[in-house]
C-alpha cells in the first residue's frame, strides 16, 4: 500500500482547521461561569509565556544571548515600547550579543 | 497521523476558545471560520492583545500580510539554503519571542496574578524542557499541559470576578 502525500496533507489541514474553528463557532456567547472565564482570561498569557521560555535561549546559537534578548524585551515591553520596537531590539540584542560571544560567526 | 496532528494542534483548540470570547455574541459564522481559518500562535497574540470586542477585519488584514509572507518566506528559505549568516537567522529568531513578550508584559504591570503566572509559566516551561529530554514530551504538548494545569490552577485560586463589560472596558483603557 502506497501512501499519497495529498491524504496525509489533506487529512494535517482537516484536522488542523476543525480544531480551531470548532470553539469558535460552538461557543457563541460570553461564558458566565466564572471558573471558565477565568481560565479562559490567563490562557493568553500562561501559553505565550511557556512558548517563550525557555525556546527563546533555544534559538540562539548561544543561550546567553538568547537570555539577554529576553532580559531586554521585558524591560522594554514593561515601559511600553510598541510591538514591533521590542521585537525588532530583541533581534538586535541577539546579533551584537553573538558578534562578541560567537567568535568569528559573522566573518 | 490525524491522532498526531490532534496532539499537535491541541494548544490551537484552547486559544480557539480564548478567541471565541473575544468575539462579540453577533459576530456572524463566516467571520468565526474565516478566522479560525488562520488562528496561529503570532495571529493569536496580536488579535488576543487588541483592545475591545475582535474585529474579523483586523485579523483579515493580519492575514493579507502573514500569510504571503510565510510563503514567500519559506520558499525563498529552501531555494536559498544557507544563504543567511549564522548570526542573522539566530538573531531573527527570536524575533517572535520578542512579539510574545511585548503581548504579555503591559498587562502584567497592572495585573500581579499575570505576573507571577508569567514568572511561573516561564519556571515550570522550564522545567518541562529539562524533564522531557527523558519523557520526550514534544513542545506543543508542553504547551497543552502547562497551559491546562497553571491556567486552571490560577482560575480555581483568582477568579476573574468583573463582568465581561468591564473587562472590555480595562482592557481598551490598558492599551493605550
Amino acid at each position: 500500500m502506497t501512501y499519497n502525500p495529498y491524504i496525509y496533507i489533506a487529512v494535517m489541514a482537516g484536522v488542523s482547521f476543525v480544531l480551531r474553528v470548532t470553539p469558535l463557532t460552538l461557543i457563541r456567547k460570553p461564558i458566565t461561569n466564572t471558573f471558565l472565564r477565568s481560565f479562559l482570561y490567563y490562557v493568553p498569557y500562561v501559553t505565550l509565556a511557556v512558548m517563550t521560555f525557555p525556546a527563546i535561549i533555544e534559538a540562539t546559537q548561544v543561550p546567553a544571548a538568547g537570555a539577554l534578548a529576553l532580559a531586554a524585551g521585558i524591560t522594554l515591553a514593561w515601559r511600553g515600547v510598541s510591538l514591533f520596537g521590542v521585537s525588532a531590539c530583541c533581534c538586535a540584542v541577539v546579533f551584537v550579543a553573538e558578534f562578541f560571544l560567537v567568535g568569528g560567526g559573522l566573518f | 497521523m490525524a491522532l498526531v496532528t490532534l496532539i499537535a494542534n491541541a494548544r490551537y483548540l484552547l486559544m480557539g476558545c480564548a478567541m471565541s470570547q473575544k468575539f462579540s455574541p453577533d459576530t456572524p459564522l463566516r467571520h468565526r471560520l474565516l478566522v479560525g481559518f488562520d488562528l496561529t500562535d503570532e495571529l493569536f497574540g496580536i488579535a488576543i492583545s487588541r483592545p475591545g470586542w475582535a474585529d474579523p477585519w483586523y485579523s483579515y488584514g493580519a492575514f493579507s500580510v502573514a500569510m504571503p509572507g510565510w510563503a514567500v518566506g519559506t520558499a525563498c528559505g529552501i531555494i536559498a539554503g544557507q544563504v543567511l549568516p549564522a548570526a542573522a537567522v539566530s538573531a531573527l529568531s527570536v524575533a517572535l519571542y520578542g512579539m510574545f513578550l511585548a503581548i504579555i508584559i503591559p498587562p502584567a504591570k497592572t495585573n500581579r496574578v499575570v505576573a507571577v503566572l508569567i514568572i511561573l509559566s516561564f519556571v515550570l516551561s522550564y522545567g518541562a524542557a529539562r524533564l522531557s529530554l527523558i519523557t520526550g514530551l514534544s513542545s506543543g504538548t508542553r504547551t497543552i499541559l502547562l497551559t491546562l494545569i497553571i491556567s486552571g490552577g490560577a482560575a480555581g485560586l483568582f477568579p476573574v470576578t468583573d463582568d465581561p463589560a468591564s473587562d472590555q472596558k480595562e482592557a481598551s483603557e490598558n492599551d493605550i
